[in-house]
């Protein structure tokens, strides 16, 4: 240390300083029977939970920022929250974008409740009040939920990029975990098949579903049932997953079989809303459904199927309810007419049509994570 | 979201309101099958004030009209607003529980 310049006080002085933020930090210092949490939706399915001390903390893009969200619209140093008489407060950092608590811009100190939402840039992090078992338990379920995510994503296909058919999709699982699930395949030189799952609920439990459900199409062992009639299909599936045989489960899809040689997509739909056929040359999307019960609701029921043809570069949007049916910035619960609207709009440089599509709702929803998994499949016809 | 459960000319009536998504789903389920299933006699729901239905919601009116239906009794919907009709429409939900424009055509519908 250099008494003379004064460099090694000063580093004595951050050293200790550290050393003090350090152990104020360790929760034996956090009294009462619960703790004030910060929850953050970050990446693909990471959701970070951030217990604020009484020493409160920083938000920011950088370092030394308690939390950082490496994101454009979040200042380096963006806003600050404290923790006074347990309650959370947030002030703004004079940050470029600004700092909201459920829609509202933050000026001077201000309350965040319990319950409320912190929108930091595009990220929004949630006020929770939980005891320590609940963390415990809560972050238990979390990486069961998380292990379940994957292991959903690990059975969904590669995205095909080359052909004449080409297929991408985007899934992001919500937070407690649906039971959507999909998938394409080839049956044959010509017959390509593709589906969409979506069980009722969520949790471990629907994730199961779906996951059963997934690998009777995957291997096509449905007994008896030619793969690529749609219609049968479904008839033994609703055979098979009767919902009092599977824990009061049912769940909703579609189901379509494209042959190459003569354009025709054969298609039906239990219980599922409309995929949609947009074709190059027409200003609408065609839903393409079929008049189904959901499958599991009721045994030997008569399921029937559709056909189009599709036209010279077309693309088919298959996708899971949770992708429209989501409460906007302006409280108005949106409809699947809301969603078509977006798929009709040009594609953007930079990024695949799944991810636009789902950036675009994103952009439209209320703050916080979307609530139901988000599930979208777009196939491209040469 | 609420349910209340009362009687007319011998029909149970459950009277739901508000959003029938997972939430709701789960803090009055258990009111809902309660109240009606332990009668085992006709049962109409009445829609007029729900506003959403998630799959979860679906998932409630299957559960207990197939358990009413077991007990050979009948179970029907009436009242839907256009935005509840599209969903049901959409699942083909009617195809199962019979979906009446009024409380007097449920109950003409189940001849009570």
């Amino acid at each position: 240390m250099c008494l003379a310049c004064g460099r090694g006080f000063k580093a004595l002085v951050e050293i200790e300083q550290t050393q003090i933020v350090t152990r104020a930090r360790m929760m034996d210092l956090i009294t009462g029977d619960r703790l004030h949490c910060l929850e953050l939706s970050i990446g693909e399915e990471v959701e970070r939970r951030h217990v604020v001390t009484p020493l409160g903390l920083k938000i920011g893009r950088t370092a030394p920022a308690d939390i950082i969200i490496a994101d454009s619209e979040v200042s380096r140093s963006h806003c600050a929250v404290a923790l006074i008489d347990d309650e959370l407060y947030v002030s703004d950092l004079n940050s470029t974008n600004g700092t909201f608590i459920d829609g509202a811009r933050v000026s001077g100190v201000t309350q965040l409740p319990v319950g409320s939402v912190l929108q930091v840039g595009s990220r929004a992090i949630k006020h929770e009040w939980r005891t320590r078992a609940e963390i415990e338990h809560s972050d238990d379920v979390d990486r069961d939920l998380q292990r379940a995510a994957s292991y959903v994503k690990s059975l969904l296909p590669a995205p095909w990029t080359e052909g004449p058919i080409r297929a991408d999709w985007f899934y992001k699982p919500s937070a407690k975990l649906g039971g959507d699930a999909f998938g394409y395949a080839r049956l044959s030189d010509d017959l390509h098949v593709c589906y969409l799952i979506d069980v009722a609920g969520h949790g471990a439990g629907s994730a199961m579903h779906a996951v059963a459900i997934m690998n009777q199409l995957r291997q096509r062992s449905l007994p008896n049932t030619d793969m690529a009639k749609p219609e049968l299909v479904l008839s033994t599936l609703n055979e098979l997953f009767q919902m009092e045989d599977h824990d009061g489960l049912y769940f909703t899809i579609w189901y379509g079989v494209y042959d190459a040689r003569t354009r025709r997509l054969e298609y039906a739909s239990g219980g599922h809303h409309p995929a949609y056929l947009v074709a190059e040359d027409q200003p609408a999307a065609i839903p393409l459904r079929t008049r189904n019960v959901v499958i599991g609701a009721m045994p030997a029921m008569e399921f029937v199927q559709g056909a189009i043809t599709v036209p010279a570069n077309a693309s088919i949007y298959l996708f899971s309810d949770g992708v429209f049916e989501i409460i906007d910035k302006d409280g108005q619960q949106w409809g699947i007419e809301d969603f078509v609207e977006l798929v009709l709009q040009p594609p953007m440089d930079g990024m695949t049509e799944p991810q636009r599509l789902y950036k675009a709702v994103c952009n439209r929803a209320g703050p916080g994570p979307l609530e139901d998994d988000f599930s979208l499949v777009v196939v491209n016809f040469d | 979201m609420s349910v209340v459960i009362t009687e007319v000319s011998g029909v149970t009536k459950a009277a739901l309101s508000g959003r029938l998504d997972s939430a709701s789903v789960n803090q009055m389920e258990t009111s809902f099958i309660a109240g009606i299933v332990p009668k085992s006699q006709h049962t109409m729901v009445d829609l007029t004030d729900v506003t959403f239905i998630a799959s979860l919601g679906i998932r409630m009116l299957l559960s207990a009209a197939r358990t009413i239906s077991r007990r050979g009794a009948k179970f029907v919907m009436y009242g839907a607003t256009p935005a509840v009709m599209d969903i049901i429409e959409s699942t083909a939900l009617s195809d199962i529980i019979p979906l009446m424009g009024s409380e007097a055509d449920a109950i003409a519908a189940i001849g009570a």
